[in-house]
């Protein structure tokens, strides 16, 4: 006699069976119950295929293993009537063979004939090492890191660590725990019928992220225990940032975290004040920060910060402060100077302050009244610092003179608070123009430096377009016929300051881009090219030498 | 006997409908979240025998009134985890449904000693009770209720920190008939209440004592004067519980089934020896943190007459003593083995485990050993194909069939 016995088949693999019901026509094949209802439930299908009805008849319903061994005890097949796509799959035990169709995740096999016939116990302590982890995690919500502990040899001993806010798993029990995880986990989620404790459920869930938190189906089921109360928000928060020190480039698990931050900013009995400084934002930036940190180029975590950034401006919440914001990201991008994705967030924020918040003054500064007049002299004393020209120089004390007198004889709020916008962008740029120079000027040989100096010279130009005419505006509305006349005069005269203004500070710009330059392609060979494609850059944008001059004939 | 299972996936409209229900005699709606007290309303008909509405948070105060006015018949309710009801269900309970029976109140945070009241007052034949982790409840609602239902068989309550000795020796007072009782986290209980308690319920067979800290021997020894149908006992952490208390316990209640006996530190081969002459019944022993237990005690436990018939759960996680020599004793004798925890247990080793799973093929044994893994791949070249079954060489061909994964294989 001949048999062969088949277990958990998915439905993507009914062809494969019709193939062996094809096939091996004198066989006894027996199926487990859940598969045979699912072939026949799915007749049609194997009317097409070349598998006959009449044959799948003889096909019994084996309940399970130990069933299956009474009928047959000593049964044995020949293995020519596996296919040969199956052999992988097809092990033989006391005679018999089982066939077993696994996803392509690799399911774990053994030789030893007393844990086959109990697939579901293979390892009885799972459970309890998922119970001994999920504990942990409950007990302590300040838990803040979770790392896998390489250790061969296991002694019967507790594979779950637990020491000072710290949760370490023995790397042995790492692969077979993650398997059963993740095999319960995918059962629940086929056959939806059956059911299970959320609590369980949970469970797993843990188990299954913590080691391998890139499958967005996990995270999808604890969305929906979220979603029915099963689990509490904010302890979703302490997971998932657990998650996060494990693998900080985990975009599942940044994603989770923002639905997590408008689920309960949109729940109702959620109320946050705005003006409260422990705002939920703030210990996302926190996270943010923890996770570039521990990543390299961790874009993930700089595109989690914008996200919380925009949704503090819709939200309107006050704290983070954008200052803070601000000077935190300086600090780290001077702490990681070749890190690039810090550098894109200083870009996203520049491009923020300087063109989108016309209106909001920088909040550290709003009680002091002279802060224009203190950005103004920063940025003059930057252009002053920067040009050698005698002739220039003289030019530029008169213009400061002016503008300084100008700007004391403004009575119009408007329009103080007009320029005063204008010099505070400026100085955001000076700021960050500052740290590049003297970054470049510290660090050997860092591209991103001067990719980034590039963003900043096109910053420029960009600011310096959208400012040409702003006077102008100025001017154009709510004044008096006969005024206008007096006006215009001033007006040119204003609009020539900007422009002269404007062209120092390309001037300044240049310069300081000569000096360092010089100075990057004195210490390195490799630095030199970098400095070669950034002038390429400057002359395509027409930033270049001659381009500046021009402005300046001009006037 | 029909019983309907709702799945909360399921319209709740579908459930609404009067005639959808209007045989049935018991229902069950277990965690229908969604399920309201609309529903529920809809569903209560004079026929209605038994109901449970576990974890169906959605209901709240009016439904149940409504429910309680028109189901005057109903014997059996389960309310658990329900934890928007508050005193006004017991209330109504109280006023419409004086046939009750049984009532299931676990973890229903809100009711106080004021349900109690109106229940003693309007349930007279309540028998058994749940009250576990309605944690506002005190003394005084016990002592109404000892008071008002005196044919109470079943109290439950674990985790009412605020209960004392008052209320187990109403209980004891008022309801001679108890058989059951959980005290399970009561932590203001002392042995007086438990000698009250035993003298008085001569027919108990289920006493919880669970981290009650301040219990000592004098319990055990009451206990196991008058209780002599004691069939199972949990002692969980009662620290200062020892071998003297056990012996007189293994004496007297010769029906004991169930113990655990867990983080009781004090204990010995001594209880073991006791248990294993005394208690020829003994199913399920838990002895997970009994730090003190060696191999010889298991070694008499094996010897006695339960091992060989009844012992079939063992817990031995945590016991730092333990060997293998106590896992080759059980495996000789206990042929009715079918679990035995030994997670912790530092000085067992992995042929010990396999030694006893030879000779008890259905015995599940728990554990933190890995799973036995099949052995790297001895070549270090790595085959995409299956080129090694050959059909005369079975078992080498399949064994390494293991070691290259199936998902390479599936596609070729």
């Amino acid at each position: 006699m001949k048999s062969l016995l088949i277990k958990r088949v998915f439905p993507y693999k009914k062809i494969l069976i019709n193939t062996i019901f094809g096939r091996c026509n004198d066989i006894d094949v027996f199926l487990e119950k859940e598969i045979y209802t699912d072939l026949m439930s799915s007749q049609p299908q194997f009317g097409t295929s070349d598998f006959a009805p009449s044959e799948f008849k003889r096909s019994r319903l084996a309940e399970n293993f130990k069933q299956y061994r009474s009928i047959s005890p000593h049964t044995s097949v020949e293995k020519r009537y596996i296919v040969p796509a199956l052999k992988g799959a097809v092990r033989e035990t006391e005679g018999l063979i089982v066939c077993q169709f696994v996803p392509n995740f690799p399911r774990h096999v053994t030789n030893n004939s007393d844990e086959v016939t109990m697939q579901d116990d293979i390892f009885p302590a799972a459970e309890k090492i998922l119970s001994d982890i999920e504990n942990v995690v409950k007990k302590n919500p300040s838990l803040k890191s979770f790392e896998i502990i390489p250790a061969e040899d296991n002694e019967n001993k507790s594979p779950v660590f637990h020491q000072e806010d710290c949760l370490g798993l023995a790397s042995w029990c790492v692969q077979p725990l993650y398997c059963y995880a993740y095999r319960r986990l995918f059962e629940l989620r086929q056959n939806k019928h059956r059911r299970e404790e959320p609590s369980t459920i949970a469970r797993w869930l843990l188990g299954a992220l913590l080691l391998n938190p890139n499958v967005t189906t996990f995270w999808n089921m604890r969305r929906e225990l979220v979603r029915s109360h099963k689990l509490e928000a904010s302890e979703e928060f302490f997971f998932s940032r657990l998650v996060l020190y494990h693998k900080p480039k985990c975009f599942e698990a940044f994603a989770y975290r923002r639905w997590l931050l408008s689920y309960i900013l949109n729940s109702k009995d959620g109320h946050y004040d705005p003006e409260s400084v422990e705002s939920p934002l703030c210990r996302e930036l926190d996270i943010a920060t923890t996770c570039a940190d521990r990543y390299a180029s961790n874009y993930h975590a700089w595109s989690h910060r914008r996200h919380v950034i925009t949704l503090r401006e819709s939200r309107g919440f006050a704290y983070p402060t954008l200052e803070t914001e601000w000077k935190n990201s300086l600090a780290w991008c001077q702490r990681h100077v070749s890190d690039y994705s810090g550098l894109s967030y200083r870009q996203f924020l520049l491009n923020k302050y300087m063109f989108e918040l016309k209106e909001l003054p920088r909040e550290s500064f709003i009680k002091c009244p002279d802060v224009g007049e203190q950005w103004k002299e920063e940025l003059f004393a930057y252009i002053k610092s920067n040009i050698s020209d005698t002739g220039d120089m003289h030019q530029l004390q008169r213009l400061y003179d002016w503008m300084n007198a100008e700007f004391r004889a403004i009575t119009s709020s408007r329009r103080r608070q007009r320029q005063t916008t204008y010099f505070r962008a400026l100085s955001y740029w000076l700021e960050e123009c500052r740290a590049n120079d003297s970054a470049i000027c510290t660090y050997n040989d860092h591209e991103a430096l001067w990719c980034h100096r590039r963003f900043l010279a096109y910053l420029l130009l960009r600011f310096m377009a959208s400012n040409h005419s702003y006077h102008e505006d100025e001017y154009a509305d709510g004044r008096s016929v006969d005024e206008s006349a007096e006006r215009k005069n001033v007006q040119k005269s204003l609009t020539n300051d900007v422009t002269v203004c404007h062209d120092f500070l390309v001037q300044a710009f240049r310069a300081r881009t000569n000096k360092i330059a010089d100075l990057a392609t004195k210490r390195d060979q490799h630095e030199k090219m970098l400095v070669e494609r950034f002038f390429k850059f400057l002359q395509s944008i027409g930033l270049d030498e001659k381009n500046t001059y021009t402005l300046v004939e001009k006037v | 006997m029909l019983q309907t299972r709702c799945d909360s996936r399921r319209k709740p409209v579908m459930l609404a409908s009067n005639a959808f229900f209007i045989v049935k005699r018991e229902m069950s709606f277990v965690c229908c979240v969604p399920l309201t007290g609309k529903c529920v309303g809809n569903a209560g008909t004079g026929f209605l025998r038994k109901l449970s509405l576990r974890g169906c948070q959605s209901i709240g105060d009016n439904s149940m009134r409504t429910l309680a006015e028109s189901c005057a018949n109903i014997e059996e309710l389960n309310l658990s985890q329900c934890k928007k009801i508050s005193d006004a269900t017991c209330a109504a309970l109280s006023r419409y449904c004086s046939k009750l029976q049984r009532l299931n109140l676990d973890s229903c945070p809100e009711i106080t000693d004021i349900s109690l009241k109106d229940l003693s007052d309007g349930c007279p034949l309540l028998t058994h009770i749940n009250l576990s982790w309605c944690e506002l409840l005190t003394d005084n609602g016990v002592e109404a209720l000892a008071r008002g239902c005196p044919e109470l068989r079943s109290f439950l309550c674990r985790g009412c920190r605020q209960l004392t000795d008052r209320a187990v020796k109403c209980l004891a007072r008022y309801c001679p008939n108890l058989e059951a009782i959980n005290l399970h986290e009561c932590r203001k209980i002392t042995d007086d209440a438990v000698r009250e308690l035993s003298e008085q319920c001569p027919r108990l067979h289920y006493v919880c004592l669970s981290n009650c800290p301040n219990l000592t021997d004098a319990s055990l020894v009451t206990l196991a004067q008058h209780c002599p149908l004691l069939s199972v006992l949990e002692c969980v952490a009662c620290t200062h519980f020892t071998d003297a208390g056990f012996q007189a316990l293994a004496k007297n209640c010769r029906l004991l089934e169930k113990m655990d006996l867990e983080e009781c530190l004090l204990i010995t081969d001594a209880t073991l020896i006791h248990l294993a002459m005394g208690c020829p019944r003994l199913e399920k022993l838990s002895l997970s943190h009994c730090e003190l237990i060696t191999d010889e005690g298991i070694r008499q436990l094996a010897l006695s007459p339960c091992a060989a018939e009844h012992l079939a759960v063992l817990e031995l996680d945590n016991c730092p003593l333990i060997t293998d020599a106590s896992l080759d004793h059980l495996l000789q004798a206990c042929h009715n083995l079918e679990r035995i925890e030994l997670y912790d247990c530092q000085l067992i080793t992995r042929a010990g485990i396999r030694r006893l799973r030879t000779h008890l093929p259905n015995i599940k044994v728990h554990a933190y050993f890995a799973p036995v893994t099949p052995p790297p791949s001895a070549g270090a070249s790595r085959q995409r194909y299956c080129r090694c079954c050959r059909l005369n060489d079975a078992r080498k061909g399949i064994s390494r069939c293991f070691r290259i994964g199936t998902g390479k294989v599936k596609g070729s």
